[in-house]
């Protein structure tokens, strides 16, 4: 589903460079549910971003559902993000100025999908994390475990076959964790989304099919 | 995309009010601009009634010669001038000539009606040196002298004011209190004021034979030039040793008359596109800061699957839509003008600077939008996503 072959990624500011990620080869099988895992600094991010076609590895070759990536257009990168992938950030990332509804809208803005469909769809997604109750709220008048399950929620409006969660409970309580991670687990067995989620936490870790840790932008593990 | 362009403006309303009336303001401000600009050019672009080209003016101060002098040194002049080849016409007036600073406005009455005008009192031979146009009837002639009823000339607007569609040929007018003249002609209008003032009611009285007259009007050939003119001023200072005697280029008169006018319309007009320049400049400052505070939500927009120009067109769509909305506004408030006839100003002069005003407002915010939004666009996902 999502191969990373000798994917390195070095970050070059004026005086120092910065070895993110070191030949980091790894395969994420379909349905797979995969944990990373690894101290502060040691490329997690960064490595879910070049899964995410967020960014691109100085060298090593990247492929997504037997898809070969390379030379492929904003536009082109943009539409497949689009289709396939699903992001939930640790800070959730939710637009502030747009009420629940329409965030969870987003990423349908970007297909030709009718309003009507859209708002059909939004409600249905915001119904999988609970929050059908809460379509008119802003995200600042929702807790941290409310705004991540909108996150989610548009996360998963648009079915996608993948999503890649960068620290989902991290600003969040254990009991609104287990929350999230509940909904997570759940994609992954009743969908079968693939999922690959960056944590510091051990006891979710452990809930996932498989766990990568990284050390220094090395696979260690 | 416009119902979600339309929430995200109507849920900043209170950062998006502001940047609302600064266009508004700014459209205002154009309006005025372009109404004052419209209306001097399509006064520009009418006809001034006459020619000014190769027309000189000679000023002539008597000073103290006495009356029958006068005429007879006048006289003499006349005779010299057809001695010159490059003199092809000239006639004589009163001081009330095109681009001069004197006037005369009197108020005339028929039975039924009563009009101002600008009177102007000039010679048989006036009509043809300043190639002048006639609409009907003739200008004045010779015969006219012994007319038991004296002659008078109208430009068409006062026929129009006084008589409407019947022709004032053969009319009666009573000038002022008393005196009754008897229209003969009618001339195409008058501008006397020059390219940037409008049309006028004007009537022309006949000068008599032979009077003393304070300005002489001169058409020379294209090749006279300064010598000629310095040659004519000796002849007549030696006809005429005791009078002060100047000649002056009606095209240079004219130049000194559009500049006059223009000065503080230029002035206003400078001050108008400083004002809007400033709110370019602001409304450039606020969609860049907003760019940096925007920065999280293009990373989501990015992560979900915006392509680089969708979000370009999302920022410059906001923009479009403000500025539309100040339009609708500034647009209700500008018809007002023609609809009210607050000024004596036409009706396609106001379209003409709605329509300006919007182009240029249109155009100024894409401008300024535009380099935001490109730097909005290009800005990397993983970049503005990461948490600071
Ligand atoms: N845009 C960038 N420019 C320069 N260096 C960067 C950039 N992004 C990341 N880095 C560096 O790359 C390394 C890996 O960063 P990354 O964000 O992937 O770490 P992480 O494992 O996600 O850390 P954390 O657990 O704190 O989120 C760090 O040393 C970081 O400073
Ligand atoms: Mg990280």
């Amino acid at each position: 589903m999502i191969a990373l072959q000798n994917v390195n990624k070095v970050y070059q500011t004026k005086s120092i460079e910065t070895v993110a990620l070191n030949r980091i080869n790894l395969e994420v099988a379909g349905g797979e549910f995969l944990a990373i895992m690894g101290p502060s600094g040691c490329g997690k991010s960064t490595l879910l971003n070049i899964m995410g076609l967020l960014d691109e590895p100085t060298d090593g070759a990247v492929s997504i559902n037997a898809s070969d990536l390379k030379g492929y257009s904003d536009k082109q990168l943009a539409r497949f993000r689009n289709k396939h992938i699903g992001f939930v950030f640790q800070s959730y990332h939710l637009i502030n100025d747009l009420q629940v509804m329409d965030n969870v809208e987003i990423p349908l803005l970007y297909r030709r999908v009718s309003g009507k469909e859209r708002r059909q769809l939004a409600a249905e997604a915001l119904s999988r994390v609970g929050l059908r109750n809460r379509m008119e709220h802003f995200p600042t008048q929702l807790s941290g475990g409310q705004c991540q399950r909108v996150a989610i929620a548009r996360a998963i409006v648009g079915q996608p076959s993948i999503i890649l969660a960068d620290e989902p409970t991290g600003n969040l309580d254990s009991v609104m964790g287990a929350e999230i991670m509940e909904i997570l687990l759940q994609l992954n067995q009743e969908n079968g989304t693939t999922i690959v989620m960056v944590t510091h936490d051990e006891t979710m870790a452990r809930q996932a099919h498989r766990i990568v840790r990284l050390f220094d932008g090395s696979q260690v593990m | 995309m416009i119902r979600h362009l339309f929430k995200l403006i109507w849920n900043q309303k209170r950062k998006n009010l502001g940047i609302l009336f600064e266009i508004l303001f700014s459209y205002m401000v154009l309006f005025a601009v372009f109404t004052f600009g419209f209306f001097y050019l399509r006064f520009y672009l009418q006809p001034l009634g006459f020619e000014y080209k190769d027309r000189w003016a000679v000023f002539l101060n008597w000073n103290d010669t006495p009356g029958e002098d006068v005429e007879t040194i006048q006289q003499a002049m006349v005779d010299q001038l057809k001695g010159h080849v490059e003199i092809e016409r000239f006639a004589f007036s009163n001081e009330v000539m095109p681009f001069a600073n004197y006037i005369n406005f009197t108020g005339f009455k028929t039975e039924e009606k009563s009009e101002g005008a600008y009177v102007f009192t000039a010679d048989d031979r006036y009509f043809q040196t300043m190639g002048m146009h006639l609409q009907e009837g003739r200008w004045f002639e010779e015969e006219d002298e012994s007319a038991p009823v004296l002659p008078a000339v109208v430009t068409r607007s006062f026929g129009k004011a006084m008589f409407g569609t019947d022709s004032p040929l053969g009319k009666s007018i009573i000038e002022g209190d008393n005196t009754q003249r008897k229209i003969i002609g009618v001339v195409d209008d008058f501008r006397f004021g020059g390219d940037l003032e409008g049309r006028n009611n004007s009537v022309f009285l006949r000068m008599a034979t032979r009077q003393p007259a304070p300005r002489m009007l001169l058409k020379v050939k294209s090749s006279a030039g300064a010598a000629f003119e310095a040659k004519l001023l000796k002849d007549f200072q030696r006809l005429a040793p005791g009078w002060s005697i100047e000649i002056k280029y009606m095209e240079e008169m004219r130049r000194t008359n559009i500049r006059q006018r223009l000065i503080p319309l230029i002035a206003f007009g400078i001050i108008g596109l400083f004002l809007v320049f400033n709110v370019a400049l602001g409304l450039f400052g606020v969609l860049w800061q907003n760019i940096g505070k925007r920065r999280e939500e293009i990373g989501v927009r990015r992560a979900m699957g915006s392509t680089q120009k969708e979000i370009a067109s999302q920022f410059i769509g906001e923009m479009t839509v403000l500025a539309t909305l100040s339009l609708l506004l500034g647009v209700f408030f500008a018809v007002q003008f023609p609809l009210l006839h607050v000024f004596k100003v036409a009706t396609e002069v106001y379209i003409a600077a709605i329509l300006a005003g919007m182009l240029v407002i249109y155009s100024l915010v894409f401008l300024c939008s535009f380099f935001p939004s490109l730097q909005a666009a290009r800005m990397h996902p993983a970049v503005a996503l990461r948490d600071e």
